[in-house]
């Protein structure tokens, strides 16, 4: 063909072999993400939240048990907690139930090497009590996210008086962190993809994928607030009527007040 | 019946346990063949039922107590194997737990509470339904069945306790671990048995199993309507009300602590020693023994026990069916 012929040096068999990379954290990096963005994404398809009971109770329920933890004196009111957190996530699925007692235990561990100097100075107790503590109120709260949609919590954060630049700001955070993440997995992807061999370079590339987000999600941001203040929105959220108060929610009420009783009974205050 | 460590030798409780081990091995087997994957956290709830059965004590003739094991029931409801496995494990949280039944002596507690009971057990409800092929014959096999059952494994165990004096001595005469000889444990375990907790273990039995009948037919057969919330109503119910097992307040026969069973009346006389190897031999700190949480109310400790360890169990399974079918995929 045009009487010219393949080059030697491109008919040659190549034996390039690329030094192994170490990109064991980038792996790491992406699945962590694609998880994260993949329950995110999974949570807004969820077609009804586990528990109908009214947000606001809930995130009531669940400050009331927080505090109450954290007041408590002893381990009687912790044990209680505990004990109640383990017959709610009996019920259920054992998804939900991995993931709450992955997040316990993260948590639970923190906790434990923070208050680990402790156990010299001044013993066992109070290293068992943060401890315990920590990891009750992290169930709790890991719990209330696995049973309940985030737009569910967002609603109910309306009802109560918390400021509207917080719910606007965490609505937000909730709605982007599975865009943004989806994102960031790709920009992974794409510098594992490009390197071949050992790439020294990588760490500062990081650098780059961080600016690159943060300047998409400035846009993006921009973007739906400019959106939502066409639309008239002005920073303000309309509070909604309260609506009927329903069976679940009137048990819920009473699991609230018992809570409140047993505090008084077992949290070793009065 | 939870035997305790240092009343049996170690060599029983390592010939008992060996005995156990094709039985465990074969167990999980079956399950996994019979038992479809997403009944597995039925096991869960079977295993909770036993661990609560277990915690009303009910008090005896002859100052000792003693407890229903429901054995039998999860035999019928799921069949001897998942009984087996619904047991063990609850015996596992009992005595690695809450120090109720020895570790070195846990094989031969499974034995008694997880082999010799829902398998004798079912072998009679099998019988007594053959010949009464009716509703009430049903009944009547689940009743006849765990009565049967329990009085056999008490027997077991009293068995297992006589032998002890007979073959462990030390120099002086003196027996090593529980001192009792069959003519004293026998009656003393198996007595009790028939008159009370046998009655008690058919009651419990025959109740369950026609509520759950009643009320969620799908838990005992596949297609039919099925209630989940109505089994943890009545398990959150049996563990609010496990402190009426408090009320009896004897300790069981053969579970005395060291420092209680030189006291211990037998025959008019006291036993007046302690045996060697209870006073030296292996003893194991459980993170909550008797039931008792540190600083917290004995009853309400009882009921966050009952609670938590109900709870556990339900959770392992429901974890151990997810592996399993993660792995399944995977594989």
């Amino acid at each position: 063909m045009n009487g010219r012929e393949i080059p030697q040096w491109l008919s040659d068999a190549q034996r390039y072999e690329p030094r192994a990379d170490r990109d064991g954290f980038l792996d790491r990096t992406i699945l962590g993400l694609s998880a994260l963005c993949a329950r995110m994404a999974s949570s807004r398809e969820k077609p009804a939240d586990l528990v109908r009971v009214s947000p606001e109770i809930m995130i009531l329920s669940l400050l009331l048990v927080v505090l109450f933890i954290s007041l408590s004196r002893g381990f009687t009111f912790v044990s209680i907690v505990m004990a109640a957190e383990l017959a709610v996530l009996s019920s259920l699925d054992a998804e939900r139930i991995l993931r709450s007692l992955k997040t316990a235990a993260s948590a639970a561990a923190f906790a434990a090497c923070v208050m680990f100097p402790s156990l010299f100075l001044s013993g066992p107790a109070p290293f068992a009590a943060i401890t315990l503590k920590t990891c009750a109120s992290v169930t709790a709260l890991s719990i209330l996210s696995g049973v309940t949609r985030w737009d569910t919590l967002t609603e109910g954060m309306r009802i109560l008086p918390v400021p509207g630049i917080f719910i606007l700001v965490i609505d937000i955070t909730v709605r982007y962190i599975s865009l943004l993440g989806d994102l960031a997995v790709e920009m992974f992807r794409a510098l594992k993809l490009r390197s071949v061999g050992r790439n020294e370079d990588k760490r500062r590339s990081l650098a780059g994928i961080a600016g690159g987000v943060f300047i998409s999600s400035r846009g993006m941001a921009e973007d739906l607030y400019a959106a939502m203040a066409c639309r008239g929105f002005s920073g303000e959220y309309a509070l909604r009527r309260w609506r009927r108060i329903s069976l679940p929610d009137v048990f819920f009420i009473t699991a609230d007040a018992g809570l409140i009783a047993l505090f008084v009974i077992y949290g070793g205050i009065i | 019946m939870h035997i305790p460590d240092n009343y049996l030798s170690p060599s029983t409780c390592a010939a008992m346990t060996a005995a156990m081990v094709p039985v465990w091995a074969l167990s999980a087997y079956k399950v996994r063949k019979e038992l479809s994957l997403s009944r597995v956290p039925l096991l869960g709830v079977a295993a909770a039922f036993t661990f609560l059965f277990m915690m009303f004590n009910l008090p005896l003739p002859g100052g000792t107590t003693g407890h229903a094991v429901g054995g039998v029931l999860v035999a019928v409801l799921l069949g001897p194997w998942s009984a087996c496995v619904a047991v063990t494990v609850s015996l596992l949280l009992q005595a690695a737990v809450f120090g109720d039944g020895g570790i070195l002596a846990f094989g031969v507690n499974c034995f008694n509470m997880a082999f010799v009971l829902p398998f004798s057990g079912y072998a009679i409800y099998k019988t007594v339904r053959s010949l009464i092929p009716s509703r009430a014959g049903e009944y009547a096999g689940i009743a006849i069945g765990s009565y049967l059952g329990l009085v056999l494994a008490s027997l077991f165990a009293a068995i297992e306790f006589g032998v002890q004096p007979l073959l462990f001595r030390d120099e002086g005469g003196l027996p090593l671990y529980c001192p009792y000889p069959l003519t004293v444990s026998i009656p003393a375990m198996v007595i009790p048995h028939l008159a009370v907790a046998g009655l008690a273990e058919a009651a419990f039995s025959v109740s369950v199993a026609a509520f759950i009948r009643k009320t969620s037919p799908g838990t005992i057969r596949s297609g039919a309507k099925e209630h989940p919330a109505i089994i943890y109503a009545l398990v959150s119910l049996l563990a609010l009300l496990s402190p009426l097992g408090l009320l009896a307040a004897g300790t069981a026969w053969g579970e005395w602590s060291a420092r209680e069973i030189s006291t211990v009346v037998t025959g008019g006389a006291p036993l007046g020693f302690v045996p060697s190897a209870m006073e030296h031999g292996f003893s194991f700190k459980a993170p909550v023994p008797d039931y008792a949480l540190p600083d917290v109310p004995e009853t309400l400790g009882y009921i966050l026990s009952a609670v938590a360890g109900a709870a556990v169990l339900v959770i392992a399974f429901k974890l151990l069916s997810y592996a399993l079918k993660r792995r399944m995929k995977t594989a």
